[in-house]
């Protein structure tokens, strides 16, 4: 079965970048808008294998969604794509279960490699 | 106006660059304060010049007494940039970065209004200059300049001068934990500068399919 990826960014452009450094990979990519919708598809039985996630979004925002995932999830890699790269910021996303803390904009190098650390490339 | 019309793709693109550009300069001034700055997601928006003063008075609860940083940025991607700090949250700011006690009933001295300028040049310049790298641009700046006062028609055009066209307004709020400061940021191009902000927007966007 093919392994699928979650993408949560409420901006398009965003998930586009990390669409096109994916592209390459037989992961099947599947994207969500915010935290709700991640959530919400989740329960509609998606199993991704990891979760790019980003934190400052509309709604519930991404570490409530990071916590909630952690919650549902613990096994599950979830990876902050971030803008805000302040240590507390960063250490407030490991804290609620961050597997890693990415800079935006996402760089090919950087998502190839937490793809390895996931043992998907 | 070459650059008008932004699509709703073309605004997200913007706003997410403002989000790289805002989180840089929100790292610095953390590290500069110690304390952790909470980031809103920014809003990109056009809105005609000759509206500007309504759209900002707008924006802010208590228009009657701010502080103003504004600069200028030169090349391909160019225009002004306006920090607008209410006053009472300017001296609070002063309280933290230069841990002096701020009187609250006497004008600002001169630390104070050089505290705020350089608050104003961390943001401003992070933001400007990531904006402007990540579309290939490099940009130059003028001295920033302070004004202090009601937020009103007057005040903001000292700096934008009412006529047609259209402005490109990219807000963004800010908190400083525990102490709860907020402030605005505008970017204001100028008509060329945001003809080749569409083009390089566009371009980009290219990039990503």
């Amino acid at each position: 079965m093919e392994r699928s990826v979650l993408v949560v960014d409420d901006s398009v452009v965003a998930r586009m970048g990390m669409k096109k450094i994916l592209k390459g990979f037989p992961l099947a990519v599947v994207e969500a808008s915010s935290g709700e919708d991640a959530l919400a598809s989740l329960e509609a039985g998606l199993d991704p294998s990891l979760v790019f996630l980003d934190l400052t979004m509309p709604g519930m925002g991404g570490l409530n969604a990071l916590r909630e995932l952690r919650r549902r999830k613990p096994d599950l890699p979830v990876v902050v794509v971030t803008a805000d790269i302040q240590k507390a910021t960063i250490q407030e996303a490991l804290e609620a279960g961050a597997t890693e803390v990415l800079p935006k904009p996402a760089e090919g190098g950087a998502v190839l490699g937490a793809l390895a650390r996931a043992g998907l490339a | 106006m070459s650059g008008s019309s932004f699509d709703t793709l073309e605004l997200d693109a913007l706003k997410e660059l403002m989000n790289v550009g805002f989180g840089r300069a929100a790292a610095t001034l953390s590290e500069l304060m110690d304390l952790h700055v909470v980031l809103s997601v920014p809003r990109v928006e056009l809105v005609p010049i000759g509206e500007l003063a309504s759209y900002v008075a707008n924006e802010v609860d208590d228009p009657k007494s701010f502080n103003v940083v504004e600069q200028f940025f030169l090349g391909k991607f160019e225009g002004s940039s306006f920090l607008l700090l209410p006053e009472e949250e300017g001296r609070r700011l002063v309280e933290m970065l230069a841990g002096e006690d701020a009187d609250a009933d006497s004008p600002l001295d001169s630390l104070e209004r050089d505290t705020i300028i350089e608050i104003g040049n961390i943001i401003i310049g992070a933001c400007v200059s990531k904006v402007a790298e990540l579309l290939g641009d490099v940009v130059t700046y003028r001295p920033p300049r302070f004004a202090t006062g009601a937020l009103d028609r007057e005040l903001l055009e000292r700096y934008v001068k009412p006529g047609p066209g259209m402005a490109l307004v990219m807000k963004t709020l800010f908190r400083f934990e525990r102490r709860d400061v907020f402030g605005l940021l505008f970017l204001v191009t100028t008509d060329s500068g945001l003809g080749w902000l569409k083009r390089a927007v566009s371009s980009w966007l290219e990039s990503l399919s």
